[in-house]
């Protein structure tokens, strides 16, 4: 039998306090994508511009329900080993000394001895699978390969790992698997069917403005404001690296340690760096400052 | 008390529709997400966005697919975001449209998965996304127009009575050589419909979910005129045919036209002076309103008695039917009650579709 997702939020509403709580300020369409995520036990798949904070979600819910974040950070050439599990040879090459030393002589009874549990590393996976009240994220999939891909399909789908030595490993709950992806590499049609899936836009500026505030409650209202209606700007100018809300948290925080009153070229000029992270950028937005603060008025 | 799995199928394929229309814009959900999709609708709240967003979660998976689905929810659920009709309603000031806060649930939250509660919940209570749902999945449920045996016969190629004069003229063209039968068989017809909805202001907070099942029933092919009644009698089937957004802000205006209250009596007369003549063994009469009447309680007996005599049936659908205890006792209902065929209660999603299977099971 399948297991039954290890959370139960009675409603979406629910799960938006839970976020406020931990100071996250989500939209209603990423509650929803969050609550079914949880209550169909299906894994949620987040997308969107890089720094929009899609990891946060999962570091967030981890801690609002209380529960370990079990995190695999993925880049290219992610080796199974690396995502489920090993067996730690060392050890197990000196429990087979040990055994021996002790008179063992049954090549059985030494296969036994070694293949066990205690002998084997677990990885995120494999760990989260065991936990079952977990909150799993699967940082950045795009940049596995599609083999990885299919693997991972396998394991959300059945929630269950086969090791050969062992049998098979069953998630006594299903924990919440959360997804991100940058979008360097399309991912398989296959694994999007499997997830609850939600692009996570740029916040609006009243809705940065709460985030902001919410982080920097020390930053005067109307200067936070400034802020946000500057980045959200600087956001429309075709950047390379568009500015996300960690960088206009940077941003803000850079001002604050500056003592900086309000938004004017000078002042704002060493505090650019915290909020572009491509030279062409800074280039550009140094040009097209002027503009964009006599268009905030 | 109807057992829910049975209302809740042809709701089922209510929704499966919205399926078809996806694909109709080129997205192909999955087995597997539909399921998820249907499991998701009974746990997330109807109102506002919720629906929208939960059904956009779990049936598209990527962003570029967003615009798509966002047409295809817009073409079969009318709207994108039932939320924004209430700034609509503000310029077109339909009382109905109102805020649409009032929670009458209580008792029922949680009780029900919200496809029941949808159908259980008290129409005024209704904001207007749910009304909108509602009248969606009505239009589903909806069968085509029933049609029963008229006393003229037709000809057919098969039948049960041969028809001996027909098959002779179709032997002329063969030289007299009798190579086809003629068959005489029933000419079915389908029903017309009269609706007289009542928009004054003790049934305004009705007025638009039966508005919506009325253009369901239109959209659905049923021959039907529409008239909307306060202090005076105004023909709505034009309305029937527009869009719920473009429609609704036009019957609020003659809501407010008709702020003055209701004169049913009067209203009945005037129908019966300018259709009357077109009335006949093929029309039902359904008169929605609760039957507070400011008007002269003869006079609706007057005007019913005579309609009555000219159309099949006379229904009566009175929201307030349905509750616990209720008793016609309004001056008008009373003086109507001896000249109906029925009084029914439409309060609810439930007793609509109730009333729609009546319609559907006529003789």
């Amino acid at each position: 039998m399948d297991p039954k997702p290890a959370f139960a939020l009675e409603s979406p509403a629910a799960v938006a306090a839970l976020l406020e709580r931990e100071r996250y300020i989500p939209e209603e369409g990423l509650t929803i994508a969050i609550f079914l995520a949880l209550r169909l036990g299906r894994p949620l798949l987040l997308e969107g511009e890089p720094g929009v904070g899609k990891t946060e979600v999962a570091r967030v819910l981890a801690r609002g329900l209380g529960v370990p974040l079990v995190r695999l950070q993925c880049y290219e050439g992610l080796e199974l080993e690396q995502a489920l599990y090993e067996w730690d040879h060392a050890r197990q090459l000196l429990e087979i000394r040990l055994l021996e030393s002790l008179g063992e002589r049954d090549p059985d009874r030494l296969r036994a001895g070694v293949y066990r549990e205690e002998f084997l590393l677990k990885r995120p996976i494999l760990e989260a699978l065991e936990l079952g009240e977990a909150v799993l994220l699967i940082d950045e999939v795009d940049r596995t390969d599609e083999a990885f891909e299919a693997f991972l399909l396998e394991v959300l789908s059945d929630f269950q790992v086969t090791i050969p030595e062992l049998g098979t490993l069953r998630a006594r709950a299903r924990p919440l698997v959360v997804l991100t992806s940058n979008r360097t590499r399309e991912l398989h049609d296959a694994l999007r069917r499997r997830c609850v899936y939600y692009w996570i836009d740029y916040p609006s500026l009243e809705k940065e403005l709460r985030i902001v505030r919410a982080r920097l409650p020390e930053l005067p209202e109307a200067l936070a404001r400034r802020v946000v209606a500057l980045v959200q700007r600087v956001r429309g100018l075709g950047l390379l690296k568009p500015p996300g809300v960690a960088e206009t948290l940077d941003l803000a925080a850079s001002l604050l340690a500056l003592g900086v009153g309000d938004l004017d070229p000078e002042a704002l000029d060493p505090a650019l760096g915290a909020l572009l992270k491509a030279r062409e950028d800074v280039e550009r937005v140094r040009q097209a400052l002027g503009d964009l603060l006599m268009a905030l008025g | 008390m109807t057992d829910p799995r049975i209302l809740e199928t042809p709701l089922l394929r209510g929704l499966l529709g919205f399926i078809g229309t996806l694909r109709a814009e080129g997205l192909r959900p999955g087995q597997a997400q539909i399921q998820a999709w249907l499991q998701g609708l009974l746990l997330v709240p109807w109102e506002g966005e919720a629906f929208y967003l939960a059904s956009r979660a779990l049936l598209v998976g990527r962003k570029e697919d967003y615009a798509a689905f966002d047409r295809a929810f817009r073409r079969y659920f009318g709207h994108l975001r039932p939320k924004a009709l209430p700034r609509q309603a503000a310029q077109g000031s339909f009382p109905v449209l109102g805020s649409g806060e009032a929670e009458g649930e209580g008792v029922l939250k949680g009780a029900y998965s919200p496809l029941e509660r949808l159908l259980r919940r008290p129409l005024e209570a209704m904001t207007p996304g749910e009304a909108l749902l509602l009248a969606r999945l009505l239009s589903a449920l909806v069968f085509p127009p029933p049609r029963f045996a008229a006393r003229r016969r037709r000809r057919v190629p098969k039948g049960e009575r041969l028809s001996l004069p027909a098959t002779l003229r179709r032997a002329l063209r063969t030289g007299g050589e009798i190579l086809e039968a003629r068959f005489l068989s029933p000419r079915r017809q389908a029903y017309r419909y009269y609706v007289l909805l009542d928009v004054s202001g003790s049934m305004a907070p009705y007025a638009r979910a039966l508005f919506l099942l009325l253009q369901a029933l239109k959209e659905r092919g049923f021959p039907l005129e529409a008239f909307a009644f306060g202090t005076r009698l105004t023909r709505i089937t034009p309305l029937l045919s527009l869009r719920p957004q473009e429609a609704l802000p036009g019957l609020g205006r003659l809501a407010e036209d008709f702020a003055g209250g209701t004169r049913l009596g009067e209203s009945l007369r005037a129908f019966l002076e300018g259709e009357g003549r077109r009335l006949g063994r093929r029309s039902l009469l359904l008169v929605l309103s609760d039957g507070l009447d400011q008007g002269d309680p003869e006079a609706v007996a007057r005007a019913l008695g005579a309609l009555r005599r000219r159309v099949r049936r006379i229904y009566w659908l009175n929201p307030l039917a349905g509750l616990p205890g209720y008793a016609p006792l309004a001056r008008g209902m009373r003086a109507a009650l001896p000249y109906l065929d029925a009084l029914l209660p439409a309060g609810t999603g439930e007793e609509l579709l109730a009333f729609l299977r009546r319609l559907r099971d006529l003789p």
